[in-house]
Order: C-alpha cells, then structure tokens, then sequence
C-alpha cells in the first residue's frame, strides 16, 4: 500500500512539471539562535536552564508561507518548530482546470461534504478531474488519529460505582478500598469537629513497644527519625468529616496504605538526614501488597493513631460498614438508585425490593457518600451499585491530551457549535471551553480524534482512508463515492486487536419530482473488525518449569509460567511478576541453588536471594540481571548447573559461572551458541559434558565446539541425567542416550515436555497426561506441560485450555487437585494473543435516507425517511447504533398574530435486536397581540416492539404573560404527564413586576411544584425590592431579597435574606484635592450561614497625585458549630503623575482573619504586600525599580531595569535582588541588542540587512544561604535573529 | 542510553531505523536536514548543503557559504539542534541533543562536531569526514569516526559513502561497525522544473536496507516525497532571497508522524 500511495504522489508532482516556473510568495516570521553558557553553581543556573560549563543551544523558528504560481499553484504552510507535528500545516494545491489536486494535511467529510465519512482530519494528497457532465476525485491519506466521543449532560454528571467484596478482576483479591463493601473507616468523633479549627494528624506512638517492633522487622534505623516527627498532618483530601447527627471522621485513604506512607516517609527522612544518595540509600524493604507486607501493616497500625485535636482515635478501632464513597461531590438526592446483590445471588435488585427491608440507606449528598445500615451477612459476599447524578459547574470540559486540532465536532442539543465562536479548545491540554454555559437539560456531544502516540492513543497498526468519488450534476445531482480505511499490518503475538478494514459506498440524489423537491441518499458499509470488536483471545497461560527451593523458613515450590512466578509454601499460593522484581514477564526456566533461586525470564535473569524469611515478600531478595549487565542475551531460555558451574542459555549466547557468581556477570565466561538461529531450549551437565538442547536438535559441547547428535531429533523440550544415561524428552517422545548415543526410547510417539526424578523415579510431562515411568495410566488427565518434586510430592501443571482453566496438581500417596481460586493462577497469558475469525467479527449494514419539501398555500410542508440499519457505520464515527424512522413538520407561514407548527414522527431503533419505538407529536402554538399566550404539547410513545404503546409522556407547557409600562405579570406552567405509572409532575409559576416610583422596582415569584406521586419538591416563594437614586452628589442602590422555602412535605419555611446597598458619591473638593468615596454593604443570612460585609473606599485626586484607600470588614457565623469569622482588610495605592519623566507608586495590603469558637483560642491569619515602583523616562530612558516586602512569606525583592535605546539599538540591565527563606539571591543581567549590520559596518565587512539582529547577554547570579558558601554563577548568550 | 536513543531515533523517524543497531552515533543521522528526512533519507548521491551529513564528496559542489540549521522538539522531551556550515570543499557542523533533567540525578545530553572535505576531479569528487562524539551524561565519554566518500556527477550520480572506516566508541559496550552506503540519483529537466529520483541502500554486505526518493519543483518551490525504513515521507522546500525553508512529515507504520524544519542561509 505505502508503494501505492508513494506512487501517487510523485504522480501527483508531474502535473507540477508541466509548467514554467513563476511565482510570488510571501513569508513572514522569525528564525532566531541562541547560544548560552554559564560557569559556576549548578544551582543558581539551573533556574536559567543551564549547566555549569555546558553550552547550551538552542533556535526557534516560525514562519507562514502562501507562495502562488501560473495562478494554478498555491502553496499555504504554517510552521512553528516549538510545537508538535500535528501543529505543522502545509498544503500545495494545483488547480489547472479541468485537473485539481491537494498534497498536504487537509479534511475529509466535512459538515456538507461527508457522505460516508465522518469529519476525518488527514495527511495525504487527493485530486480530481471535472469535466463538462463529470467530476471524478479520488484520495489517498494517511488516518492522524483515533475517533473519540464525549457526551455531557446540562450541569449534571452522571456516575455509576459498584462496591463488592473481591476484585472483579482478579476475585482472588479483595475490592480495593474505595470500591470495597466494608465502606471507609471511620471513627466517631468525641468532640465536634470544626472546620478551619480542628486539626488532624497521623500520630506515631513512640513508646518502648515501637523500638522492639522496629527492631523484629529491621528497621531501627527509622527509630530517630520517627521519634522526631511522631505527628504529621493529615492533608484536607485525605479524610472525610461527615456530619449526620454526630460527627464521623473518615478516612479517603486506606488505612494500610496510610501506614506505608508514613514507614516511607521516614525512610525519605532518615535518607536526607543522613544525606544518603544512590545504592546507599534506604528503600521499603517489602513487596507491595504481599502477604508478609500486610503482617507488617498490621503489626504497624497499632502504632498509628487519627489524632483530632488533642483526641486520639486508634486505627485498630476504626469502624467500617456504613460509609460508601461514591467518588463525586454534590450528589443530586432524587437521582440515587442502589442496587443490592444479596450473597449466592446472581442478579442485582432494587433496594426497594420488599425483601430487602433489613436494607436501609441515607445520602449525604454534599460529601457524596451512601450512609449504610446492612445486615451482617451481607459483607461475606453480596454487592452494592448505585447510580447518581452530581451537579457539576463551570462551562470547561475534559476531553483527555493530544487532540488532533480541528478534528472535532460539538454538537449542543443536536446543533453544530462553531470554534472560536461558541467555545474554544486547547487541542495540547484537550480542555473544551464552552462560551455559554450549559443548562440544566442540556446535551453536549462532542465527537473528536486524538493523536496516535505519543501522549495520545497508541495504536498497533498504521491506517491508511482510499475514497473515490463521481459526480454527474446532470443526473439528478448524482454522487457516488467509495471510501475505505485500513489498518495495514501482520498482529504480532503481543498485538491485542485484529487490524479493521471499513467500507462504505455511497450513492446521493438530489432534484424536484412532481412538485415535490427531494433528496436520496443511499449507503452500504462493510467493517470487518471494527474498534469495538476486534480484540484479540488471549492464549492460554503454561506453565514452563517447576522446582523446589530451601530458605532460612523453610521449603517453597515454585511454578514458572508465562505470567510470572507462583510460589507455594504452606497451604498457600502467591503470585509475583515484573512489578515484584522479575527481569521480564514470562518466566521459562528455573534452578534452586544454595541460597539462591535462578529464575530465567524473556527481560533478563533474576537472582531471588533466600537468604531470609519470607524472600519473596522482601525487596530486596531480587536482583535482576539484564543484557545492559553484561548477560549474553536478552531472553533467558535454560538453565543448569554441575561440576561446580551454573550455564546459562540465552537466545543470543550461553555462560558459565560459579554459583557465588551469579550476581556479578562480568565475572561469566561466555560460550556462543551453535548457530546465530539456534534457540536453545534445555541445558544439562551430567558426567562432564553440557548438552543443549534446541528447536532444531540435540547439540553437546567438547573443545572442538559443539556437535550436533542426530539421534535425538528437535525440537527438544528437556533433558535430564540418571545414571549413566540422559533423557531427551521431544515432540518424538523421550530418547535414552548412553554415552552420547541412541540407546532407545522410553517414551516414542507423543509429545513429552517436562521430565522428573523422584527418589530415582522417573516422571514425565506429556501431552496426554502426567506419567510415572512405565506407569500403565497417566497419574493426571490431559495435557500436562511441567513436573517438578518438592515438599515429598511431584507437582505438575496442565495446560490452560479454550476455558482458560489452569490446574495444578500434587501427586503424593494421592492424586490433589488445587483450583485456580486457590492457586491465583490467571489462565490467560495477558501478554500473547490469537487471531479470531473475520467471518465472526464483521458488521455489514446499509443506510437510506429520503427528503421531500412542498409547499401548499400558507403550509410548508417537509417529510423525511430514514433508515441505518445495524452495522452501518460512517468512517470515523463513534458509536453505533440503527435506527428507522418517518417524520413531516408543517409550518404555518400566514400573516397575522398567530403561528402555528405541527411535527410528527415515528423512530424505531435497535430493529433487529431490541426494537424500541417512539412515536412523537408536537403543537406549537403562540398568539402574541398586546398579551402574549402560549400553548405546547409534545406527546410522546414509546414502547418495545415495533409498534408499542408501553409508555405515554405528554409534555406540555402554557403561559399567558403582559407587559405595560409599570408592571407586568405571568403566569405558566408546565410539566409531564406520564402512562401507564400514570402521574403527573410539573410546577406552576407565576411572576409580577411593579414599578410604584421612579427608582424603585418589587419583582415577586411564586413557584409550586405539582406532582401526583413521588418526592414533592419544594414551594419556593421570592421577593425582590429594589431601589435606585442619583441624587446631586450621590447614586444610591439598595436591594433588598426575601427567598422563603419548604418542603410540601413539612410546613416549616426556611428563610433565606440577601441585603444589599452602596453608595457612590461624585468627586467632592475637600482639602488636599478630591475626594471620591464609595461604601458598599451587604448581608446574607441562610439556615447554615450567617455574614455581613462592609467595604468603604475612597480616591482622593489632586493632580497630579492620586490616593486610594480600601478598607473591608466583615463577619460570618457558621451555624451548626457556633464558630465565627471575622475579617479586616487593608489596602492603600498612592501614584504620582505629575514629575516629569518620574512615575512613582506605592501599593500596601493587609488583612486579618479571625476565627473564633469557645472550645478553641482565637486564630489569626495574617497577609501582607507591599509594592513600591518607580518609573523613571527621559529621553529615551526607561528605568523601572521595584521593591516588593512579603513580611508573612519572609520575602523581599528588589529589581531594578533600565532600557537605554539607542540609534540603531537599545541596551537592557537590570539587576534583582530577592531574600527569601533566609536565603539571599543577587541577579545582574545585562543584554544589548542591535541590528547586525551595525556590526559588521564597525568591523569593515559587507552588510546583510535589516532583518538581521544580533543580542548579547551577559548575566551573574549571587547566592547567599546560612551555614553554606557563598555560591556564584556566571552567564553569557549570544541570540541571533532574523525576520522575514 | 541506548533506550533514549532508539526512542529519539523512532520519534524522529530517523533513516537509521531498521538498520537493526542503534548506537550514539545516530545522533548524526538525527541531525542531518529536512530535506534528506523529506525523501526518506536518500541523499547518497545528491548534492545539497546538508552534504556535509549525506555525502562529503559532494562538498565540492556546494556553491557559495551555506548556514543550515536544524532543529526539533522531541514531545517537549528533548531538544535537538544542529547548525552547519559549508563552503565549496569544506563544511563543519555542530550538533547538541539535550533531555535535560529525566529524575532524580538522571539526564540525557549529548554533542557532536563534524568536519568534512571534499575534493573533485571533473566529475568525480572524493571526500572525508570526521566525526566527534562526546556523550555529556548520563555517562561521559568521547568518541569519534572517519569516514569516505565517493560521488560521480555524470549523467547519472553516484555516490558511495563508507561511515566508521575508522572508528573508536565513547562508551565502552559500543561498537561502530564500518558500513558502507551506496546510491545512485538521476537528475533531470522537465519543462524547466528539475526533477530528481533517487536510491539508497544502507548497510551494504551487511543487513542492507532500501530507501527511494523522488525531488521535483523550480527554484522557490521544491516538493518531495520518499519511501524507505522509517516509512513514507513528504517535505518540500522554499527559498527567497538568500533563505531557503526545508520541511519534512515522515510517516512511520504505526507511530505518529515526524516533523523536522531546516533553515538555510545563503551568503
């Protein structure tokens, strides 16, 4: 394909040949180098993105280009080398009629144009040729991107979480925390908490206890650096107070994973104290999330304790069971549902299920958290999911990185938005900014690609869109088109999806018949493997190699298999992978050593050290050893050991060591294989000699090198030495060799994959089953691919079948079979992958759609048909689904007061699966003359079927509204009506405004839910009075807004109060200037918060001098824990306009906060600013100082620039000092600037011209901190531009 | 180190993928211009200001002194920068590939100089080129490379280059095996525009791998694409006044594509 697209690109050239060369283009934009240079602290030039003595280069370069020729070529390009590729544009269009042609990025299927496919941003070429009856076009492009698509629904979003018990990916787990039935731990709280007030903390119990458990775990080094921090705060995110009826503090966190941290934050500590760096410093010595890393955990969290205040609540008491987080805030009430799966059971049922009574919930909306009370038996292995909506604000919304720009299309309510002037997108960050905010009801689509790789998606294959077109304008608008994208590639066996190939071909009519104007498309396409059904099975898992390993506590037996490591010890199995310490993923060989386990991967070798207690649970038990360290290959394919020595066979060499040397690879000797294309399988030293076997045979090494033994046919699967004999054990069966000769077969005739010896015993590996040496049946079914002896037992592995079922087995004096719940043994290989069939995984579908206008008299008239049935998919659209459906809209366009439309319709989706029908009707109606009335109904029905009359909604929607000159009034409703459930839910409104006096305006509003069954809502009632005056020297506004609210439920009104008022006085001349003041109050009281605020500000103006002041009280009391705020802000700006050339300002803040509460000393916050610059210009001149003080932050800065442009130039020094932290910085820069010509003129050489510039900078940086030297850096830059 | 190479070396789109050995030499590969990335890395037999990096026995042919510079941000992860200058017979080049800090006492930066002569009999030119590598971190290091060149300029170009003829690796489990590169280009005049195809085969005798090119257009406007390990590439090239603009999309498999800008001042 790429051989085709190639060719048509230098096709596509020649018609560029045929012409003379002549042109006009025009570039602008700037190409600039940099050269920088710094001596001295690594430190201090850091912050100037230098190294000390390391020059440092760097260039830019930006230009936009639009060159023309012979009026039939244009070339337009924008390129900014700053940014990604996909930012790069450029696009050479030839138009040399009849012929046109584009190379270059551009789009395809654009609003209008696609027919087929969907908006795809492209890199290609593409021409056509428009003849007189004719145009026929045809593209080749390269897909930049992957189809994405976002819905969102009006200011709600919508979640959906699931607790249960185990992990429903890996049931051999538990939940995780968040996600888990036993809900957060928490602890009820003593005293009220107080926010803002009350303190929590992590704290450590430093007591004698902590030495000695510290000591068992070696870990006493931490005991300093605990004992030096026993309490650390918790951050705010990092617990929950949840208040219902008393307070309950939760923690966000899992307790383990708290008490981790904690042990790692004092490795960091004592590492830094200790100034630990590299293989010196400390590391958490426990595998994560093992067994031993939980006894551990537990053991610590005795130790650890929620301190809140001075109240200390012990982690061993934390409580569970009642507190579900559902992950988002402001959880909308009405929206929740819960789902309940009862243990045993299968399906999920409505807790409102009258079985489940015992089952009882509340929401605590604003936490988002589900407050629990369930029976006991529950939590052994029953499941909650909730559904909930949460109210969601700001018009930003997160699409995810590396958006393909332009490629997307935002739909609000089904109507296409416009770029730039709807809403703008940050195609890098991919946040979508919508310039109107959404409402309530509102849908936002937005359908998008994003970039493959990089930080986008990454893909397995390269996809290439081919189309072709023909238009014959004569023939009724006639438009054909063929489009096809393909994913061009071979699946490796670690490629997960199948590469998709889509079509679609489509035909379009356009013209009048009989009066009636229409419009025909038809469409047909073919997806075979199409994004959402093209994954790969995974193979089945196999185990390689099973051997048995001593350590200081005790015997383990030790499963290698595709995945990982699986190790038995006790009764029970765990599981270990590369993220435990493995060198790669799939493990294939391994060999116990004194001390030690080697184990052979496809990344490396890994040593597990056994020289402890539970190794395999320690860090620091692994050690991986990689081609980059000195192995000799990069996949470890057979191990073996004798006469002293350790082998290891890799896919690209062998080695030999000694055993004390297996974590030091440059002490191996290295030994190559037979052939470049041999891949060993086995090794094996017996009686002095090293076998090996291979895929293509049996080789043994003597000092001639190695010979090939022909007697033992490959490919070879294991070797194994009794007596003076060695097995071979092939796809032929097992040979016997005695003294390096055929000496017969054990086994002949099946596939024999592992071999054993217990006590002298030999037992095989086959592929009908395990077998004991003339055994007459195997002692375990089927295909068997490991046996190894550990523990007094022979263990063997069958194969993972089509079920992904993996069994182990333990044959003792009896036949045990471990299952994979006991085992964790994933029967997947999660790294390798088959094909599946295409036949199976295709979707074809066709698409028709009909359009008809008339017009009659006073009627438009518009009918439409449409068909998608299933399978049918535009290139490059997200989602799918089929639908049917017939609909007319009749407008009624007379003259007069009245208009009037009529829609009706009727949609099927999902036709051939789960039909879903919808029959819909509307009437609009509006009278307007004076008063204004307005009618709307829009039934709706739908049902299952294709025809079905399950569901009525009837909306409707009235009002009857006036407006004369000094009031006006309304009055609507509107609402649901819904069948069969049969019950009506809408409100009643009403409005009336009224202007008594000139300045004075009363607005009220009384809304009233009305609802025949179900959660009533609640009667809202407000009042607004307003008032404005502009008397000679003041304007006065004052407003006052009384919300009364209750439930229907209760009769209890609650009262919300907003008062508000300022005054704006004119300038008045008072001594000293004029003086303009402005004083500002508010109050607001609600049921929880009660504030008042007062700011009073003034400009006091005599020219050429201005002063302002600011001053801002205020108050607030929060309700239900009786503390109070209290806040007192200063502010003072002062500028001086009148000297010549002189600008000085001055601008000072200051505020406090005080929060206060009887159980607690008052608390103060302090902030402070102040500002000093002067500005000072006189012939050219420019020199800015300004001093800036940060009394609370410790920080002072002073910086001085002066700009002293000269005839062909200007140059720049400036000089800032900044104390912080005690620590004092001292930076002096100087940079000259001036056209290049002035240069090379002083020098005696040629000019070049203006658009050259030349800049050098010359920089020093000073830093002075206590108990260290004092640090220099030096820095030197030479920028060099030109614009064009 | 060879990890970050092969990853700049893919996101670059570099000629010498597929070549089956990626060691820090490459960084010369990555510095070569725009237009050689614009046809797939075929440049052998060409003569172009980025002579210096194609062919050093094409220097010869240079006309005048050429500045050409080149850049790229690598994913806002690296930064590369290379600037050259060549006159008739001479050329030398600078070339800095800086990661910056990657974590906690790890960076990637590297540099490179190049000087290459060349000089011509008629139509056949012959030329040298030598190398210096000096890895800065992770792991210092200095290195460097001799190279030979050949080209004839008949009716048809030809050009052999024989990179590392001699050579020492600034790390000690490197190697810069010596390997030839062969190519053959035809230039031709179609109605006044100049049209150029061209061939490469790297690694000659050893594992050898293809590239193809094709060059069309007049002197303000060059349009180019190419075909060869790294994929399809397409690039074009602007010139005006004594500047020219040389930009280069390859389009590698499965990756995203690669995009590189050269600058080239003509005094």
């Amino acid at each position: 394909m790429r051989k085709v697209f190639f060719l048509l690109l230098v096709v596509g050239c020649t018609v560029v040949a045929q012409q003379t060369p002549s042109f006009n283009l025009a570039v602008t934009g700037e190409k600039t180098w940099t050269i920088r240079f710094g001596l001295g602290s690594a430190g201090l030039l850091a912050d100037e993105s230098l190294s000390p003595g390391q020059p440092a280069l760097t260039q830019s370069l930006r230009a936009e280009i639009k060159g023309t020729a012979l009026d039939l070529i244009t070339l337009t390009a924008s390129f900014n080398d700053q940014l990604g590729p996909e930012f790069q544009d450029f696009l050479l269009t030839v138009d040399h009629t009849p012929w046109t042609g584009e190379l270059g990025r551009f789009v395809v299927g654009a609003e209008g144009e696609g027919l087929g496919v969907y908006n795809k941003r492209v890199l290609g070429a593409r021409g056509a040729y428009a003849g007189d009856e004719v145009t026929v076009g045809a593209l080749v492009t390269r897909l930049e991107g992957i189809s994405e698509s976002r819905t969102f629904s009006g200011e709600r979003g919508t979640g959906e979480t699931t607790f249960t018990v185990n992990d429903p990916d890996e049931p051999w787990r538990p939940a995780p925390y968040l996600r888990s039935v036993e809900g957060l731990a928490y602890w009820p709280l003593r005293i009220q908490f107080v926010e803002g007030l009350s303190e929590v903390a992590l704290r450590v119990d430093g007591s004698a206890a902590l030495g000695a458990f510290l000591a068992d775990w070696g870990l006493s080094y931490l005991e300093e650096d605990l004992a030096a921090e026993l309490v650390t705060p918790l951050a705010g995110g990092e617990f929950l107070v949840l208040r219902d009826g008393g307070d309950d503090l939760a923690l966000r966190l899992a307790p383990a994973a708290l008490a981790r941290r904690r042990i790692q934050d004092a490795i960091d500590a004592h590492n830094t104290r200790l100034g630990l760096t590299g293989s010196n410093r400390r590391t958490y010595p426990l595998i994560e999330g093992s067994e031993l890393e939980a006894r551990f955990l537990d053991e610590w969290s005795a130790f650890l304790s929620v301190l809140v205040d001075e109240d200390a609540y012990p982690f061993p008491h934390a409580q569970y069971r009642r507190y579900l987080s559902l992950g988002e805030r402001d959880v909308i009430e009405d929206t929740v549902e819960v789902w309940i799966r009862l243990p045993g059971e299968e399906e999920f049922r409505p807790s409102s299920d009258p079985d489940l009574v015992d089952f009882a919930w509340t929401l605590l909306p604003a936490d988002g958290v589900l407050r629990i009370s369930f029976p006991d038996g529950f939590f052994t292995d029953g499941a909650v999911r909730v559904t909930f909506a949460f109210r969601r604000e700001g018009g930003s919304f997160a699409l995810g990185l590396s958006l393909v720009p332009g490629s997307e299309r935002v739909y609000r309510n089904g109507k296409l938005l416009v770029r730039n002037t709807d809403y703008a997108l940050d195609y890098e960050a991919g946040i979508l900014l919508l310039f109107a905010p959404l409402g309530p009801e509102d849908e936002l689509r937005v359908d998008f690609e994003r970039q493959r790789g990089g930080l986008g998606v990454v893909t397995d294959y390269e996809r290439t869109l081919f189309g072709l077109t023909v238009n014959v304008p004569g023939w009724d608008a006639l438009h054909l088109a063929v489009y096809r994208a393909m994913d061009f590639g071979t699946p490796l066996p670690t490629t997960r999806t199948m590469p998709n190939t889509h079509t679609v071909a489509t035909l379009a009519l356009a013209g009048e018949v009989a009066g009636w104007a229409y419009s025909l498309s038809i469409a047909a396409a073919e997806n075979v493997f199409p994004s959402d059904d093209n994954a790969r099975i995974p193979s089945p898992n196999r185990v390689h190699a099973i051997s048995a390993a001593q350590a200081l506590d005790g015997a383990y037996v030790i499963f290698g298999h595709q995945n990982g490591l699986t190790v038995y010890k006790d009764g029970a199995f765990a599981g270990y992978g590369a993220a435990h310490g493995l060198s790669g993923r799939a493990v294939s060989a391994l060999l116990p050593l004194p001390g030690r386990l080697l184990v052979g991967t496809d990344g490396g070798l890994t040593v597990v050290r056994l020289t402890e207690p539970t190794p395999f649970d320690r860090v620091r038990s692994w050690v991986r050893i990689t081609k980059n360290d000195g192995l000799p290959g990069t996949e470890v394919l057979a191990l073996a050991s004798g006469d002293g020595l350790v082998y290891v066979a890799t896919d690209d060499g062998l080695a030999s060591f000694a055993p004390a040397d297996a974590e030091n690879p440059q002490r191996w000797q290295p030994l190559a294989l037979p052939a470049d294309d041999t891949r060993p399988t086995s090794l094996l030293r017996a009686d002095g000699v090293l076998y090996l076997g291979a895929t293509d045979g049996l080789y043994v090494w003597s000092e001639a090198g190695w010979t090939h033994v022909a007697e033992a046919p490959g490919p070879i699967h294991d070797l194994l030495a009794r007596g003076g004999e060695v097995y071979v054990a092939s796809d032929h069966g097992i040979r016997i060799l005695r003294g390096g000769v055929g000496a017969g077969w054990i086994v002949l005739g099946k596939a024999v994959y592992d071999l054993a010896l217990d006590e002298g015993t030999l037992w095989y590996a086959a592929e009908d089953g395990l077998w004991q040496e003339a055994g007459s049946a195997p002692a375990v079914g089927g295909a068997v691919t490991a046996v190894g002896v550990g523990q007094g037992a022979v263990w063997a592995a069958s194969l993972a079948g089509e079920d992904f079922r993996l069994d182990l087995w333990r044959v003792g004096e009896r036949v045990e079979r471990f299952t994979q719940s006991q085992t964790k043994l994933d029967g997947r290989d999660l790294a390798q992958f088959r094909d599946i069939p295409a036949a199976e995984h295709t979707r074809y579908g066709i698409s028709g759609g009909l359009s008809l206008s008339r017009t009659f008299g006073d009627w438009q008239w518009d009918v439409r048909l449409a068909s998608r049935f299933p399978g049918y998919e535009e290139i490059g659209r997200s989602g799918r689904s089929d639908g049917h459906g017939i609909s007319f809209t009749a407008r009624y366009k007379g003259a007069g007061p009245t208009t009037l439309e009529l829609r009706g319709g009727w949609d099927v989706a999902n036709l051939t699966t789960r039909p879903q029908s919808r029959l819909t009707a509307s009437l609009d109606w509006r009278w307007s003359d004076g008063p204004t009335a307005s009618l709307s109904l829009t039934p709706t029905v739908t049902g299952s079927g294709v025809v079905a009359f399950e569901r009525l909604e009837m909306g409707w929607r009235a009002g009857l509204s006036n407006k004369t000159q000094a009031w006006s009034w309304g009055l609507s409703t509107s609402g649901t009506l819904r069948y069969p459930s049969f019950y009506a839910a809408g409100q009643l409104g009403a409005t009336a405004s009224l202007q008594p006096a000139t300045g004075w305006t009363t607005d009220l509003s009384w809304t009233r839910p009305v609802r025949t069954t179900g959660t009533l809502g609640e009667e809202t009632l407000r009042a607004t009075v307003k008032w404005a005056s502009v008397l000679d020297q003041v304007s006065l506004n004052a407003s006052w807004q009384e919300s009364l609210r209750h439930h229907l439920t209760t009769d209890a009104w609650r009262s919300e109060r907003t008062i508000q008022a300022d005054a704006r006085w004119q300038a008045w001349p008072v001594p000293g200037g004029d003086l303009t003041p402005r004083l500002f109050a508010t109050l607001t009281a609600t049921p929880t918060e009660e504030r008042w605020t007062a700011r009073l500000e003034a400009d006091l103006v005599q020219s050429p001098v201005v002063l302002r002041l600011k001053v801002t009280v205020g108050q607030g009391l929060q309700v239900a824990t009786g503390r109070t705020d209290q806040t007192l802000a200063l502010s003072f700006a002062w500028e001086h306009g009148g000297w010549r050339g002189l600008r000085p300002s001055l601008q000072w803040n200051r505020s406090w906060t005080l929060l206060s509460h009887p159980r607690y000393p008052t608390e103060v916050t302090e902030k402070e600013e102040a500002v000093l610059r002067v500005t000072w210009e006189v012939e050219g001149w420019r020199d800015v100082l300004t001093l800036s003080w940060k009394p609370r932050d410790q920080q002072v800065s002073v910086t001085n620039r002066v700009t002293w442009p000269f005839a062909s130039g200007a140059l720049t020094a400036q000089t800032s000092v900044q104390l912080k932290d005690q620590s004092l910085d001292v930076t002096t820069r100087a940079d000259l600037g001036l056209p290049l010509d002035t240069l090379l003129v002083a020098l005696g050489a040629e000019p070049v011209g203006e658009m050259w510039g030349l800049s050098v900078e010359l920089g020093h940086i000073l830093g002075l901190a206590p108990e260290t030297d004092m640090a220099h850096a030096l820095f030197l830059g030479v920028t060099l531009a030109v614009r064009f | 180190m060879r990890g970050w190479l092969l990853a700049l070396l893919v996101a670059l789109g570099s000629v010498g993928l597929g070549q089956g050995f990626v060691g820090g030499d490459i960084l010369f590969d990555l510095a070569a211009g725009a237009r050689r990335a614009g046809m797939a890395g075929v440049g052998v037999a060409l003569a172009s200001p980025d002579a210096l990096f194609a062919n050093p026995a094409a220097l010869p042919w240079v006309e005048g002194v050429q500045i050409l510079s080149t850049y790229a941000d690598l994913f806002g992860a690296a930064h590369l920068g290379a600037v050259s200058v060549t006159g008739p017979g001479l050329g030398g080049a600078g070339i800095g590939l800086d990661a910056g800090t990657i974590g906690p006492g790890l960076a990637f930066r590297t540099a490179g100089a190049v000087l290459g002569a060349g000089v011509r009999l008629g139509p056949v030119g012959a030329g040298a080129r030598a190398r210096l590598l000096r890895p800065i971190a992770p792991t210092a290091g200095i290195g460097g490379a001799l190279d030979l060149a050949l080209l004839w300029r008949g009716p048809i170009h030809i050009g052999a280059v024989g990179r590392s003829i001699l050579s020492h690796a600034p790390v000690s489990d490197e190697a810069w095996p010596a390997e030839w590169a062969v190519g053959i280009a035809l230039p031709m005049n179609v109605g006044g525009m100049t049209l150029t195809l061209a061939c490469d085969a790297s690694d000659v005798g050893g594992s050898p791998s293809f590239a193809v090119g094709g060059e069309l257009g007049a002197g303000w406007l060059l349009v180019r694409a190419g075909y060869g390990p790294a994929g399809i590439a397409m690039g074009g090239t602007v010139g005006w006044g004594p500047f020219a603009l040389d930009w280069a999309l390859v389009l590698p498999p499965v990756l995203p594509p690669a995009f590189r800008v050269s600058f080239t001042v003509r005094l």
